[in-house]
């Protein structure tokens, strides 16, 4: 396909625009190139060459200017390859130094939208919306401008971010994704590359940025050796083939040299890394996400003999609500109140099954979790894969019981101590026999709520938040993060 | 006076080719009474290359030839300015070939014009590995747009101007491999124009650009290289 087209070019350009004046050629070229682009993409690279050759027909050749000719004749006594024998000099194509000024056009744009010359930090994300590393940035926003620090925000895509009343006011914000939407994504990997160099701040921060983890696979060298480098990466994804996916898998090893930090939240994540890759511990760093301490002070009551079980998350192939239905099957005489939210792929079907199902309620999601905190007194989660969710951390912060899968990060702070963690996760019977546990003996379960706070008291405040965070940006040299928290 | 400041690395023969372009140059120049000094920066230069140039015909006494370490283009070109005392610096590269003209006309070129004047060949001669003929960019022509040099470098590295342009805007380091910076060239295009300073094709001048299958440029290229931080895409104050 790409060689038809390039025959019609290469006719457009000899029946046409040999025929216009050098400044409206280039520009139509340019304008070509960028449909090139377009259409056949691994033919193209924004900032390429010095200039853009054009492959003619030689027949069809400007003649090469008689000054020119005859000096290469005369050089041709010193450098064999400019002989101007006429088989010879047909060799020589003639080509256009393209403009391309698109780019640069963009990238001034951006310019004019950032209000300040110069950051403290860079932190480059999607988007901000609801979800836990959406959180995870704005925790680490908000430390970063209670710290004083001069922050730009960069959201590369260009979905709409419906939390952006969440970022503090100091924090600058570049919707850049928006801003870039109509450029090709190496060269929106360009502008973006740009950018970070000229306003080489302390430190720039990738979490979930798919643009952002592609600058650094491809301009890595140059990034970190004008910036300190931090990824964030919470949990793998798992794929509908049950592979493991997500930016850890696809870009932290050839990312990796230009990388200072590694931030997790969860000790789990880090050795599932650096068992499928070797790295080393010492680039990794824990950082435990706070919680709202308000829900420290929630009263802990397990005593009465309440039936309902919350359940909370994604109605997706993450959360598994298709679990939660088989649950709520084999206990009849339990309610499950449901927050959940529709956001991926077709879930009418399980969505229909929630609604149907008598001992199953939905509610519309919460703003706040204290809002339902004091309403339950039991949470289950079901999750195939995970980090360490929010909704867990919150959820013992208010002496929820927790009965979990034990999957990703869970485990660092639930354990059968702490709550009831199902090892046999895809199994519904086994969620069973934890809840008719827990609900037959309320003293055990106080047992494990406490220590569960306990955990939250010792790792989840914003105090314990911020000397982590103190120390990963203080840190040198690179290296003891991992025993510190 | 005008310097010709050239690097040599590890071309081997083709110094020799080169050499023998840049003579030809000297000669056109000297014979209209044109001063022209040599200076010869020999940046980790192979044997070869080395015997090659202290032994050509071109090098005169007064000539100056310098031994150095830097493995860096951009630090070569500034060590070879520093030891430069025409009025007017010529930079060339050791593998390529000048026409006879250039560095005669583009003094004259800047001497009509100004000192704000940075003079480029009107026209590039690829040859070697491909072969192809260019006009360069001419920054007071219509279709020039200073922000097309965001994503390409208009220009190849030879270039000839005032000294003070050179004292104004060194070259910047390059060292690629482990910074990731590289196109020194391209980065002083920038800095230049961001100064003020008009890049002019002098008319009927050449550069014949020896293309090889590996050279620094295509290693740059395929490295995904950036031109350091410059002051022509850098947020200025309001």
């Amino acid at each position: 396909m790409y060689r038809i087209a390039l025959y019609v070019y290469k006719r457009l350009y000899v029946y046409i625009l040999m025929r216009i004046p050098l400044a409206e050629r280039r520009r139509v070229i340019n304008f070509l190139n960028r449909v090139r682009g377009k259409l056949f993409p691994k033919y193209y690279s924004p900032s390429v060459n010095v200039t853009e050759p054009i492959t003619l027909n030689q027949k069809w050749n400007p003649p090469m200017p008689d000054w020119l000719q005859s000096e290469m004749g005369e050089l041709s006594h010193l450098e064999f390859h400019l002989n101007t024998e006429e088989a010879n000099l047909a060799k020589f194509e003639h080509f256009v130094v393209g403009i391309k000024a698109a780019s640069g056009k963009k990238y001034r744009e951006l310019l004019s939208v950032i209000p300040k010359t110069r950051y403290d930090y860079v932190l480059i994300a999607p988007w901000i919306k609801l979800g836990g590393a959406d959180l995870a940035i704005l925790h680490h926003l908000s430390y970063l401008s209670r710290h004083g620090k001069d922050v730009l925000l960069v959201l590369t895509e260009p979905e709409l971010s419906t939390r952006l009343d969440r970022v503090p006011g100091e924090v600058d914000i570049l919707e850049f994704g928006r801003h870039v939407n109509d450029l090709m994504f190496d060269e929106q990997r360009h502008l973006l590359d740009r950018l970070l160099i000229e306003f080489a701040p302390d430190v720039i921060h990738v979490v979930n940025s798919r643009l952002g983890w592609y600058s650094l696979k491809v301009s890595g060298t140059a990034i970190s050796s004008v910036s300190d480098v931090y990824v964030s990466l919470y949990c793998d994804d798992i794929d509908s083939a049950g592979c493991p996916v997500g930016y850890g898998r696809e870009f932290l090893v050839p990312s990796f040299p230009y990388i200072k930090r590694v931030i997790t939240d969860n000790s789990v994540y880090v050795e599932t890394l650096r068992k499928a890759f070797g790295l080393p511990k010492e680039k990794f760093a824990v950082v435990r996400l706070p919680t709202d301490e308000k829900l420290l002070e929630l009263e802990v009551d397990h005593s009465d003999k309440s039936q309902d079980i919350l359940w909370c998350g994604r109605l997706d192939a993450q959360k598994r609500p298709e679990l939660l239905v088989q649950i709520s099957r084999l206990l009849p005489n339990v309610n499950f109140h449901v927050y959940g939210q529709v956001v991926t792929g077709n879930n009418n079907d399980i969505a229909r099954e929630l609604i149907e199902r008598p001992n199953i309620k939905l509610h519309e999601p919460f703003d706040r979790f204290i809002d339902v905190a004091r309403e339950y007194r039991v949470i289950l989660n079901t999750s195939a894969w995970d980090g360490l969710p929010n909704i867990l951390v919150e959820a013992a912060a208010a002496g929820l019981l927790i009965i979990t899968s034990d999957v990703g990060g869970i485990s660092d702070l639930v354990t059968q101590t702490t709550g009831y963690v199902v090892v046999n996760h895809s199994e519904p019977g086994e969620y069973v026999k934890c809840i008719e546990a827990c609900l037959e003996d309320p003293a055990k379960s106080l047992e494990k709520v406490v220590g569960a706070r306990e955990q939250i008291k010792k790792h989840h405040t914003r105090l314990a938040f911020d000397r982590s965070m103190t120390e990963l940006l203080e840190a040198d040299p690179v290296g003891h993060l991992l025993e510190t928290v | 006076m005008i310097s010709a400041v050239t690097t040599f690395h590890r071309e081997g023969y083709l110094a020799q080719i080169t050499l023998n372009s840049i003579e030809r140059c000297r000669d056109y120049c000297e014979q209209r009474g044109l001063k022209v000094e040599l200076v010869f920066v020999l940046d980790r230069a192979d044997a070869l290359t080395n015997k090659l140039v202290r032994e050509h015909s071109c090098v005169k006494a007064g000539d100056v030839l310098i031994e150095a370490s830097n493995g860096d283009l951009g630090l070569s070109r500034n060590l070879g300015i520093s030891k430069a005392g025409g009025e007017f610096i010529a930079i060339l590269d050791g593998d390529d070939l000048y026409s006879e003209s250039w560095l005669f006309d583009s003094v004259e070129f800047i001497k009509a014009r100004g000192n704000h004047i940075i003079c480029h060949p009107e026209m590039v001669v690829n040859f070697g590995m491909y072969n192809s003929y260019c006009q360069q960019v001419d920054q007071e022509s219509e279709e020039f747009d200073v922000d097309g040099l965001f994503a390409t470098n208009f220009w190849t590295a030879w270039v000839v101007a005032h000294r003070d342009v050179f004292q104004q805007v060194e070259y910047a380091k390059s060292d690629h491999l482990t910074s990731g910076f590289g196109h020194e060239d391209w980065h002083w295009n920038c800095e230049t124009i961001h100064r003020g300073y008009i890049h002019k094709l002098v008319p009927e001048t050449c550069g014949f650009y020896r293309r090889k299958t590996v050279s620094l440029l295509s290693e740059q290229l395929s490295k995904r290289v950036h031109i350091r931080k410059t002051s022509l895409f850098a947020k200025s104050e309001k």
